[in-house]
């Protein structure tokens, strides 16, 4: 049956995620039975997202020099800056501390390209103040799911015997808690490898 | 296109203009620059408009020829192809993408120089361009292998079936699935194909289908196999193994 596939126009919208309404309604359905619309659409995104910008790499280069001279002042005034400012002096730890906490989910081992042993292999990262449970997930280095767990309630987690794991390979994992508002904190990726 | 198959354009062809640093020197408001100059009817300044709208967007137009061509030079008879057909018709892709733009041009243009990318592939070899051909697709398909648990080695049937009862049961088995897919909402099969028809990484498809992370991705993904192989086992399907 001859199908309206979707037009360059239809499919770059929907690659910006600027389609709307029914017109998106439409194309999620036809892609979902039509190889041809999807596999342009793969290949599309894939090359929007690593096409070269107009800013070339020496201007690149200034930007983080740049960059790294602001910080380089922050850091020479930061000691200045606080035996200046009220906050400076006399702080209250206590009270800094009960601060509300970053969302942020922070990895503690295994760090990145440590290469361990397999007997060893337990996950810990900081918790969340917002979670209930966590979820850890184990992926390849293409993105492919190895290993998923989630309503972990500790902050620590032994990957059981079953789960095999290539020794030499780059894996990555993280971390993510749902919260019960609907938001939810997350771990950046780390990389690990198993000891031969 | 000549003999020996290079595609000669029928105009001067704006060459890349780069500075010595490399930044592109373009106007920022390249297209609309040309289409205004399009709409003005002035040769001269349609010109000038054309040079600077292909100065803006010549390294993405050669990213895009490159993910379909090899050699140099193939690049480049394609480069100059797209640029051809994006002014053939009296510029009709653009004026149509200017009347009514819904992505960025950038996302437009590599939509469009890939089409004709591969129409320009089509004209010079007579033939699909292999990348994206269905039977290779078809054979990276895993969705099967990943609806199973896990099988190890020493559980595979001693006796190995062979012709016809192989292929009946993995039509059976590829049915059985397609019923399953059937009884998800289409934006889940849209994200289930994403990830195992086209490989897309959890990354790639939170950003198309508007997921916040990639972790959301996975664990969305995680709870519609888990979905499909109860609906397998309901259809008597408890192994992905033929």
């Amino acid at each position: 049956m001859e199908q309206n596939h979707l037009s360059a126009a239809e499919i770059a919208a929907f690659i910006d995620q600027t389609l709307e309404g029914e017109f998106r309604v439409r194309a999620v359905e036809h892609l979902g039975t039509c190889e041809r619309c999807r596999d342009e659409v793969a290949a599309c995104a894939r090359l929007a997202a690593s096409a070269p910008t107009a800013v070339t790499r020496p201007v690149i280069w200034r930007v983080v020099m740049g960059l790294a001279a602001v910080l380089l002042v922050a850091v020479v005034l930061r000691p200045i800056w606080l035996a200046r400012s009220p906050m400076g002096r006399g702080r209250n730890v206590t009270a800094e501390r009960s601060a509300p906490m970053t969302s942020r989910i922070t990895t503690v081992f295994p760090a990145d390209s440590v290469p361990i042993a397999r007997s060893q292999l337990r996950f810990v990262w900081k918790g969340d103040a917002g979670a209930s449970a966590y979820s850890l997930a184990i992926t390849d280095a293409n993105g492919k799911t190895v290993y998923v767990i989630d309503e972990i309630s500790d902050t620590t987690f032994a990957l059981p015997d079953t789960v095999r794991l290539t020794p030499s390979v780059v894996y990555f994992w993280h971390v993510d808690a749902p919260h019960a508002d609907g938001s939810s904190a997350g771990s950046s990726s780390v990389s690990f490898r198993v000891a031969p | 296109m000549t003999l020996d198959g290079h595609f000669e354009p029928r105009y001067a062809l704006p060459l890349p203009r780069v500075t010595d640093e490399g930044t592109v020197t373009e106007p920022s408001r390249s297209l609309d620059r040309f289409i205004t100059a399009l709409a003005a009817d002035d040769p001269s300044q349609l010109e000038a408009a054309w040079h600077g709208f292909v100065a803006e967007h010549t390294r993405l137009l050669l990213h895009v020829a490159r993910s379909v061509f090899k050699t140099h030079d193939e690049v480049m008879d394609a480069y100059a192809y797209i640029l051809e057909q994006l002014r053939a018709s009296d510029c009709r892709r653009l004026r149509e993408f200017a009347a009514d733009p819904r992505s960025r041009v950038s996302t437009w243009l590599v939509v469009v120089g890939r089409r004709l990318c591969l129409d320009f592939y089509r004209r010079r070899y007579g033939r699909d361009h292999g990348g994206t051909s269905r039977d290779q697709r078809a054979m990276r398909r895993r969705l099967q292998d990943l609806i199973a648990e896990d099988v190890e080695v020493h559980e595979l049937p001693a006796t190995r079936m062979v012709g016809a009862e192989l292929l009946m049961r993995q039509t059976e088995l590829r049915n059985a699935l397609e019923r399953a897919l059937d009884e998800v909402g289409v934006s889940d099969r849209l994200l289930l194909r994403l990830r195992f028809d086209d490989e897309l990484s959890a990354q790639e498809i939170a950003h198309l289908l508007g997921f916040s992370s990639a972790f959301h991705v996975y664990r969305r993904v995680n709870a519609l196999l888990a979905r499909l192989r109860r609906s397998l086992e309901a259809q008597g399907i408890e192994s992905a193994l033929p």
